[in-house]
C-alpha cells in the first residue's frame, strides 16, 4: 500500500507524533480485522499528510482528530478493556490442564499397581495384568484429563472462541471454564478415599479459572486486593514458621549445626523474602512463588515420600496462589497504563 | 447584575452548541453522501467542505463516519494520483451508498417539514 508519510517535508518530530497517533489507533482497534484497521489508519494518515502539506501545524491537525479511544465508541465498537479476565482464564485454565495431566499419570500409575496381584515373597507382579489395571484406571484418570485439555485447547488456541469485543471474555468461553471445573472437581470427589486427592491441585486451579476472571471483571476495592494479598503471604509464611520451629527443636538452638541445618535455613530465609514480596504485590515474588509451588508438586511426584500427597497439595496451593496474585499484579499495571480503566491496589 | 448576564449567556451559547452538535451529527452521514453524489473527494477536501459549510466543527469527526459508511458499502476508497500529483486517498459513493442518499433525502424532508409544521404551530 502506498505510504504518503514519506514527503521529506515532514520533520522526524511530526513523523514520530503521526506514528504515535497511528500507533494508539490500532491498539485501539486492535480486535477489528486487520484490512478494516488498516483501512482506518490509512484514512487517518492520508488525512494528516494532507492537512500538513496544505501549511496546517501539525500538532494543529493530530488535536482536531477524533481521540482513539472516542473513535472506538463512533465505530459503535464496545469500550475496550485491559484483557485482565481473559489473560487471567487462559493462564489458569491451561496451568489446570497440565497438573490435570500429571494428576491422571499418577491417578494410571496407582490404579495398575493396585490391580497387580503381588506374588508373596517375590514382590514381584504378572505383567500379563497390567492390561486389566489401566483398563479400570483410564476412566476415571483420563476422562477428566481429556476434559481439562479440551478447555484449555479452547481458550487459549482459536483466539475468536474466548475473546470477545474488547478484548473481554466470552461467556462460551466461561462456560467453558465451569464444565472444566466441575468435571475436575467429581475427579476428586468420585474416589475420594484412593486416587480422587491427587486431583485436588487442579481443581483449584480449574475453580480459580472460573472466579478469578469474573472477579476482574469488577472494580476491585483497595481495602479488597490488600487483605487478599496479605492472606496470600500468610499462606506462605505459615508453614516456614512451623518448619523453623520443627527444625530448630530438632537440631536444637544452632541451626546452622551441619550442611543440612544450613540448606533449610536457606530455603526458609527465600520463602520468608517471597512471602513479603507477595504480600507488597510484587509480580516477582508471585512469580517466585508459582514456580515453587511447581517445583513441590515435581519433588512430591519424584520423591514419592510417606506426605506425599501433603506435599502434592502444598506445591498446588503455592502454585495457585501465585498464579492468582500474578494475573492480578498483572491486571493492576495494566490498568494503570490503560487510562479509564480501574485501578486495583 | 452584569456577571449575572455573562454567565446566563455562557449557558446559553453552551446549550446552543450542545443543539447544534446533536443535531449536526445525525445529518453528517447524509451531508457526505450528498456531496460524494457530486463527485468523489479526497477526506481533506470533505472535511474542509464540511467545515465551510458549517455542517460540522471538528474535521476528525468525519472519518468514524466514513470508516462506518465503508463497512456498510455505502463508500469505497482508493488510492489515485491526479495531475502528477501525490497520490491521494478518494471516497466514493457505491450504488448502496447512492440508495441510502435517496432514501435518507426523503425521511429528512418529510421530517423537515413536519419539524417546521410543527414550530409554525407553536
Amino acid at each position: 500500500m502506498h505510504d504518503p508519510t514519506s514527503s521529506p517535508s515532514r520533520s522526524a518530530a511530526d513523523a514520530r507524533a503521526l506514528e504515535a497517533h497511528l500507533r494508539a489507533l490500532r491498539i485501539e482497534l486492535a480486535d477489528l480485522p486487520e484490512h478494516r484497521r488498516e483501512e482506518v489508519v490509512d484514512d487517518v494518515r492520508a488525512h494528516v499528510v494532507d492537512a500538513a502539506e496544505s501549511g496546517r501545524p501539525l500538532p494543529q491537525v493530530l488535536a482536531g482528530l477524533t481521540a482513539p479511544a472516542a473513535f472506538r465508541s463512533e465505530l459503535g465498537l464496545p469500550p475496550r478493556g485491559d484483557g485482565s479476565p481473559l489473560v487471567a482464564a487462559r493462564v489458569l485454565q491451561a496451568s489446570a490442564a497440565v497438573v490435570a495431566l500429571v494428576s491422571a499419570a499418577l491417578t494410571l500409575f496407582g490404579h495398575v499397581l493396585s490391580s497387580v496381584p503381588w506374588q508373596a515373597g517375590t514382590g514381584q507382579g504378572q505383567a500379563h495384568d497390567l492390561p486389566a489395571g489401566l483398563a479400570s484406571g483410564s476412566v476415571v484418570a483420563v476422562a477428566p484429563a481429556v476434559v481439562a485439555v479440551l478447555a484449555a485447547a479452547l481458550l487459549v488456541v482459536p483466539r475468536g472462541f474466548a475473546a470477545g469485543p474488547g478484548r473481554s471474555l466470552r461467556p462460551a468461553a466461561h462456560a467453558v471454564s465451569w464444565v472444566c471445573a466441575v468435571a475436575l472437581t467429581a475427579a476428586t470427589l468420585v474416589d475420594l478415599g484412593g486416587s480422587g486427592w491427587w486431583w485436588f491441585p487442579a481443581a483449584l486451579l480449574a475453580w480459580a479459572a472460573v472466579v478469578v476472571p469474573r472477579r476482574l471483571r469488577r472494580a476491585p476495592s483497595t481495602r479488597g486486593t490488600a487483605v487478599r494479598r496479605w492472606l496470600r503471604a500468610a499462606v506462605v509464611l505459615l508453614p516456614v514458621g512451623l518448619w523453623t520451629g520443627a527444625v530448630l527443636v530438632s537440631q536444637g538452638l544452632n541451626p546452622l549445626e551441619g550442611g543440612r541445618s544450613a540448606l533449610h535455613l536457606a530455603v526458609v530465609a527465600a520463602l520468608v523474602v517471597v512471602g513479603v514480596l507477595v504480600g507488597l504485590g510484587s509480580r516477582a515474588g508471585h512469580v517466585a512463588l508459582a514456580a515453587a509451588g511447581a517445583l513441590v508438586m515435581v519433588l512430591a511426584v519424584v520423591e514419592m515420600g510417606m506426605l506425599v500427597l501433603a506435599v502434592w497439595w502444598s506445591g498446588g496451593v503455592w502454585l495457585l496462589l501465585g498464579l492468582v496474585g500474578l494475573v492480578d499484579s498483572t491486571a493492576r499495571s495494566r490498568r494503570s497504563s490503560t487510562p479509564g480503566t480501574p485501578a486495583t491496589a | 447584575m452584569q456577571d449575572l448576564f455573562v454567565a446566563v449567556d455562557a449557558v446559553e451559547r453552551e446549550g446552543e452548541e450542545r443543539i447544534t452538535t446533536s443535531l449536526r451529527k445525525g445529518l453528517l452521514e447524509l451531508c457526505v453522501l450528498a456531496l460524494l453524489a457530486r463527485r468523489d473527494h479526497y477526506g481533506l477536501e470533505l472535511a474542509d467542505d464540511l467545515v465551510a459549510r458549517g455542517l460540522t466543527a471538528s474535521e476528525g469527526s468525519l472519518y468514524p463516519l466514513l470508516a462506518r459508511l465503508r463497512d456498510a458499502g455505502a463508500v469505497e476508497t482508493r488510492w489515485e494520483s491526479r495531475d502528477g500529483s501525490r497520490p491521494r486517498r478518494y471516497y466514493a459513493i457505491t450504488p448502496t451508498g447512492r440508495t441510502q442518499l435517496a432514501a435518507s433525502t426523503r425521511v429528512w424532508r418529510q421530517t423537515s417539514a413536519q419539524v417546521d409544521e410543527l414550530l409554525e404551530e407553536s
